[in-house]
């Protein structure tokens, strides 16, 4: 049966997001007590999935990478309509980049959801906020990508047609699958969980895959495997200066125009 | 002794708190101001599963169970203690029919009840309520059929249910006591209607009306339970499911009230600071909170046994009881806190408090719960 893979990210739940802070000694973002919840926009992308499956009968086949104590989000997915989902979590992989999370998500799909038709994703995550996961584990998998989509169509589940707004109009691609979608909240309004998918999701599922299974290249995992270094984390400080400049208007243009050269504005 | 609430439970608070703020919060202020029932939400009540939470799979609901019913309601009246009173009289439409009721007449009208139609429950009389011997409503069987005739009124429901559980007087027991038997019945039978609609303080937007019975023809199949059980179909309704209803529906406005409060107070300014700063206010949050916990867990404990088959008929009037005070108690110091904002209508506090208000007498009032209680505590203690 063609199977549709999603891949979603748990997050700190975006509801209590008053309660995170950053740790001005250390740099950590502190985040206890805060549960886990799907990244909003994977659920876009879930509800893409979940309605293929309604209309062409596909199975959809969620992965993450994430600790394991994120299994509790993961159920929602389930509760949604997902059939299975396979979470990558290992040690080897805490302090993975964007880069190595690609990676070994692309390796978790080989492994565990192929052959595909289609793997969808959310554009961006509320927390990281990086949106190139998807394009890198397209790169990965070899297989075209769209991202930023806000419609999508399908009469035959083969042949797609993508909308992507720009800002001063539309692109609109025309894709056969195997494809990577990474939608955006434009795209759909995703489902409510029911009673009913709660009660179905327990029986559902939910596999917890180490590194070793996924024969993984330990050396592109984790911190390890990442070559983007963190210099520091910080709350930028703004701060509002007040400046007056006299002089003819001629003058203090000049004067206006150095002064915004030498802050780097223009 | 294990607290934790099952993973399950806690995606299904998320989910129902989702579900109401999408689908019950944007209808709010128009049931505020025309006190009508919105009917479009009945579909989507059946669609998220909330209409079959205690009736069992065999009959076409989910049979989440009781604690589930809870957190349920609760989440739902944190936005709208109006759709928590009619979801949870709607149960107490499905409840009786399962655990009294034939093969046949579960058949009939439960499938339905769990999905797509209202039920409803209706006891009290303009002469009694409480006072059950105080009813006056007769049921006289008539060759295939119990003619009834009587008045019910303050009936939750009584404009959009599609089926009613009602008690009428059927004779006199062995001690010559009036005997009560329990009927159900539909809204097109022969010589039902429904009466007036009342303009409530709280709870704006579920119907309370009356159920007017004129030799109103009920199929004597219909008959719930055996003749002379009505009382006991009523008590065991009202204690198992109305007043455990009422008590998460408190528990709601207990934590609709401390998170109004809380985010008022962080964000109204005086003496140049936030007024969350000011002992007065804190003490004041802090008795929401405390007051908000206490009614969650006593009811989280009755309704746990109720899933687990224990008797726990003290536990949900002590809980109903504490439940209904509390919210009352909170959403008048979550008033507090707002100072003079409590009195402008587009601040909900004060709607929790008017809501808290008609919550006290529904299921028997404050007075009768004590006397539950007392009884208990002079025979046990």
């Amino acid at each position: 049966m063609p199977n549709v893979v999603v891949c979603v990210k748990p997050i700190p739940d975006p509801r209590h997001w008053d309660r995170l802070f950053l740790d001005p000694e250390t740099g950590v973002l502190k985040r206890a007590g805060i549960p886990p919840a799907l990244n909003p926009l994977d659920k876009n992308a879930l509800e893409v999935a979940l309605q293929l499956k309604e209309r062409f009968g596909w199975e959809v086949t969620v992965v993450s990478m994430a600790p394991p104590d994120t299994t509790k989000a993961l159920r929602e997915a389930l509760a949604m309509g997902a059939d299975r989902v396979y979470l990558a979590s290992d040690k080897a992989l805490a302090g993975a980049d964007t880069l190595a999370t690609a990676y070994t998500l692309a390796q978790l799909i080989r492994k565990k959801a192929s052959p595909f038709h289609l793997v969808i994703c959310g554009n961006i995550s509320l927390d990281g906020s990086t949106s190139q996961v998807p394009a890198q584990i397209a790169h990965y998998l070899g297989i075209p990508h769209i991202t930023h989509a806000t419609h999508v169509e399908t009469e035959d589940g083969q042949l797609f047609t993508i909308t992507m707004n720009i800002k001063k109009g539309e692109l609109v691609f025309r894709c056969t699958t195997p494809f990577l979608l990474a939608v955006t909240k434009d795209v759909n309004l995703p489902r409510l969980v029911n009673v009913m998918g709660i009660i179905a999701a327990e029986t559902k599922p939910l596999e917890v895959i180490d590194a070793r299974e996924l024969e993984l290249d330990l050396d592109k995992v984790g911190l390890k495997g990442s070559p983007t270094r963190v210099r520091g984390l910080f709350i930028p400080e703004i701060k509002r200066r007040r400046e007056i400049l006299t002089g003819e208007p001629e003058e203090v243009a000049e004067e206006l125009l150095n002064k915004l050269h030498e802050a780097g504005v223009l | 002794m294990d607290f934790t609430i099952p993973e399950k439970l806690e995606l299904l608070r998320k989910s129902v708190a989702e579900f109401a703020e999408r689908e019950i919060a944007p209808l709010v202020e128009d049931m505020e101001k025309s006190g009508e029932f919105p009917k479009q939400l009945i579909p989507k009540l059946g669609e998220m599963g909330l209409l079959g939470l205690v009736t069992s799979p065999d009959y076409g609901g989910n049979g989440m169970g009781f604690l589930a019913r809870a957190i349920a309601i609760e989440e739902i009246s944190k936005v709208s203690a109006a759709v928590g009173i009619t979801l949870q009289v709607h149960h107490m439409g499905c409840w009786p029919i399962e655990t009294f009721g034939t093969e046949e007449q579960k058949k009939r009208y439960l499938p339905k009840l769990a999905r797509e139609a209202i039920g409803a429950c209706s006891i009290t009389e303009p002469s009694g309520g409480s006072d059950v011997f105080g009813m006056k409503t007769t049921a006289k069987q008539e060759g295939d059929y119990w003619v009834i005739n009587g008045r019910k009124c303050f009936a939750t429901n009584s404009h959009i249910a599609e089926t009613f559980v009602i008690v009428a007087r059927t004779g006199e027991d062995a001690k010559g006591r009036p005997a009560f038997s329990a009927f159900i019945v539909e809204p097109d039978f022969e010589g039902f209607s429904i009466g007036r609609e009342e303009n409530k303080v709280g709870f704006r937007g579920a119907y309370s009306g009356e159920l007017i019975f004129n030799d109103c023809k009920v199929p004597k199949e219909n008959l719930l339970g055996k003749e002379g059980e009505g009382l006991k179909i009523a008590l065991a309704t009202v204690n198992r499911v109305g007043r455990p209803g009422m008590a998460s529906i408190s528990v709601g406005l207990c934590y609709a009230s401390l998170e109004e409060a809380t985010k008022f107070s962080k964000e109204r300014v005086l003496y140049g600071k936030p007024i969350s700063n000011l002992q007065a206010i804190q003490f004041l949050l802090a008795d929401i909170f405390s007051y908000a916990e206490a009614a969650r867990w006593l009811n989280y404990r009755a309704n746990w046994m109720m899933d687990q088959g224990l008797p726990c008929d003290t536990e949900m009037t002590l809980a109903k009881y504490v439940a209904t005070e509390n919210a009352f108690l909170c959403a008048r110091w979550a008033c507090e806190v707002h100072g003079g904002y409590s009195c402008i209508l587009e601040y909900p506090v004060q709607r929790y408090l008017r809501d808290a208000w008609v919550a006290i007498p529904s299921g028997g009032t404050s007075q009768v719960a004590k006397i539950v209680l007392a009884r208990h505590v002079l025979k046990n203690f």
